[in-house]
């Protein structure tokens, strides 16, 4: 009871919720739970858990948004995250965790979200929180390494996708202004734009690239049929193409894609 | 008569591996004798932290060290949790593996914070019942460290030192002396780091922590974000002449400095292990604003 109690503390320091601390102390407890010391009173003595807890999370939360915090600004930043954390305190010993449901926060707090008219800069912030929480989860995930990389002579029935290659589409360039904003450059918020990006990750690091809408396709059906002859196929029926001039452009994006680690040999 | 430091070995000067680093300890192979690496950090990572924390435990002495063990706390112990650091263990093969005497939550939150637990009989028990349960499960012994405290309560009859003494005669585990906590407990919780250091069982303890705090007047946080100060070194004097050859580690987890600047700290405990202490200076608390205590460190996502 001791323990729900001092917890309560810290994650309501203001008592918002309808819990009342006091509530959760057996009756043997009588007048203050914490000892005052010859500085600071029980109160100011608890202030000091109730201070830190918050300040903690936030800055973990900024580091695992890093980009939307410096498109939110810090104070925006914080206050979202605040209220994140107070309606979602965190229940795992991994920090990569707390994040895990602020673009869902997100898309529930938006003022407009009644409206039928979005406003275009909060889809946005939106897509970049879950762009930067799925590069989290990527930069954390277990997959095959020890592999070799494709090069311009390894046959096309050998060519595969690296293990841990992922395809992002989104209504904004999500990619380009995270990369600006992780090569300490300053990226303004974006006109809406679909963009598509692939995610590599090859001896554990991470490679981001813009891709266009019909390399988006052919990499997606490419994941799913795992196979050049029938991606090429498929892409050429979806496209209304001739094999001959989807080959033709295949040649040209398979040499710009070995060289950027995209495949590596079976 | 226990056996000295449960008969593990006394691994020199070590620091913490922070993600900054990375590189540079790879790259430069530097010549500390070993580190402590956060499992909480590591426990779930398949990507580059994982694979890095394999590569330096293959070149030096690794020990692990947890955040998040809630050893105190009256949630049931979390053995999925318990499952991967045991299986971070038999990957890394730490030379010990390490947690808090502390509750971190309850009705499963984690509030990532290092807890205090009222001191008592009852609480006494509670944590070694658990104690004994981790040891089983892991098939290794445990070290807890003292944590840092900022409150102390009104139901507590058992100061720290004689709590953690009772705590291993009756478990057998291991102590990781924080001299540090010492310091910024005694002074927020009035009582004498002197008669602590003292008062501990010597040969348990396996491990030692030095860090910097910040003074903030009339209380002390523990951000381990600075140098260590004139008033730790002297209780690590103490500590170190009581205890004898250790594995002495140096936190610093906020404003982390370059590589070189972190060894050149760890290095001072070289000096002020000796009694006379050469070059010591009194530190001048400068900045009364509190900054955030540091028990917990995030790694970053990095793109190429």
């Amino acid at each position: 009871m001791f323990q729900q109690w001092m917890q309560q503390m810290l994650l309501d320091p203001h008592q918002k919720t309808a819990q009342n601390p006091a509530d959760l102390l057996p009756s043997s407890f009588e007048g203050n739970v914490v000892k005052e010391s010859s500085r600071l009173s029980a109160k100011e003595h608890l202030a000091i858990y109730q201070r830190s807890y918050i300040a903690r999370l936030r800055n973990c939360m900024a580091q695992q948004f890093s980009a939307l915090e410096y498109c939110l600004g810090e104070e925006l930043f914080t206050a979202f995250a605040d209220e994140y954390l107070a309606e979602n305190p965190s229940t795992h010993y991994n920090l990569g965790e707390l994040g895990r449901g602020f673009t869902k926060y997100l898309e529930n707090a938006r003022p407009d979200r009644e409206a039928t008219e979005k406003e275009e800069w909060i889809d946005f912030i939106i897509a970049l929180a879950d762009f930067e929480f799925k590069l989290n989860e990527i930069f954390e995930e277990q997959a095959e390494e020890h592999y070799k990389l494709a090069t311009s002579k390894t046959i096309k029935s050998n060519l595969k996708l690296v293990p841990i290659c992922y395809l992002f589409k989104y209504d904004f360039p999500v990619q380009n202004y995270y990369s600006d904003f992780k090569h300490e450059r300053t990226p303004e918020v974006p006109l809406k734009q679909l963009s598509y990006c692939v995610v590599l990750r090859h001896n554990f690091k991470l490679s981001l690239f813009d891709i266009h809408e019909e390399q988006f396709h052919f990499l997606t059906l490419l994941k799913r049929l795992n196979d050049i002859n029938l991606t090429i196929k498929q892409f050429a029926k979806d496209y209304s193409k001739s094999i001959d001039e989807v080959t033709a452009v295949w040649q040209i994006w398979k040499a710009r894609w070995i060289e950027l680690n995209f495949f590596r040999e079976q | 008569m226990s056996i000295k430091r449960l008969g593990l070995p006394a691994l020199g000067l070590g620091l913490g591996l922070r993600s900054k680093h990375f590189n540079h300890i790879l790259e430069q192979a530097p010549e500390v004798e070993w580190f402590e690496a956060i499992s909480e950090n590591f426990m779930d990572s398949f990507g580059r932290p994982r694979n890095i924390l394999n590569q330096i435990a293959e070149r030096y002495p690794v020990v692990l060290h947890g955040v998040s063990l809630s050893i105190g706390s009256t949630d049931p112990l979390n053995f999925e949790y318990l499952k991967r650091l045991k299986a971070l263990a038999d990957e890394v093969k730490p030379k010990w593996v390490s947690d808090h005497l502390c509750w971190t939550g309850v009705l499963t939150i984690n509030s990532h914070d290092l807890l205090p637990l009222p001191l008592n009989e009852e609480s006494l028990d509670h944590v070694c019942e658990r104690v004994l349960k981790v040891q089983e499960f892991m098939q290794r012994p445990l070290m807890l460290e003292n944590p840092s405290t900022y409150a102390s309560f009104t139901n507590s009859d058992i100061p720290e030192w004689e709590f953690l003494s009772e705590m291993t005669k009756r478990t057998d585990c291991g102590l990781l002396l924080d001299v540090n906590n010492v310091y910024v407990s005694s002074f927020n919780n009035d009582f004498d780091p002197v008669t602590y250091i003292k008062g501990l069982p010597h040969d348990r303890i396996v491990q030692m922590h030095l860090a910097g705090h910040q003074h903030c007047g009339n209380y002390i946080i523990d951000t381990h974000d600075r140098k260590v100060t004139s008033e730790v070194w002297k209780l690590f004097n103490l500590a170190y002449r009581l205890v004898g050859k250790n594995s002495i580690l140096l936190e610093w987890d906020g404003n982390i400095p370059e590589f070189d600047v972190y060894h050149s700290e760890l290095l001072k405990a070289k000096k002020y292990m000796h009694e006379n202490m050469p070059d010591l200076v009194e530190t001048e608390h400068e900045g009364m604003v509190e900054s955030v205590s540091n028990p917990i460190n995030f790694i970053p996502t990095e793109i190429a």
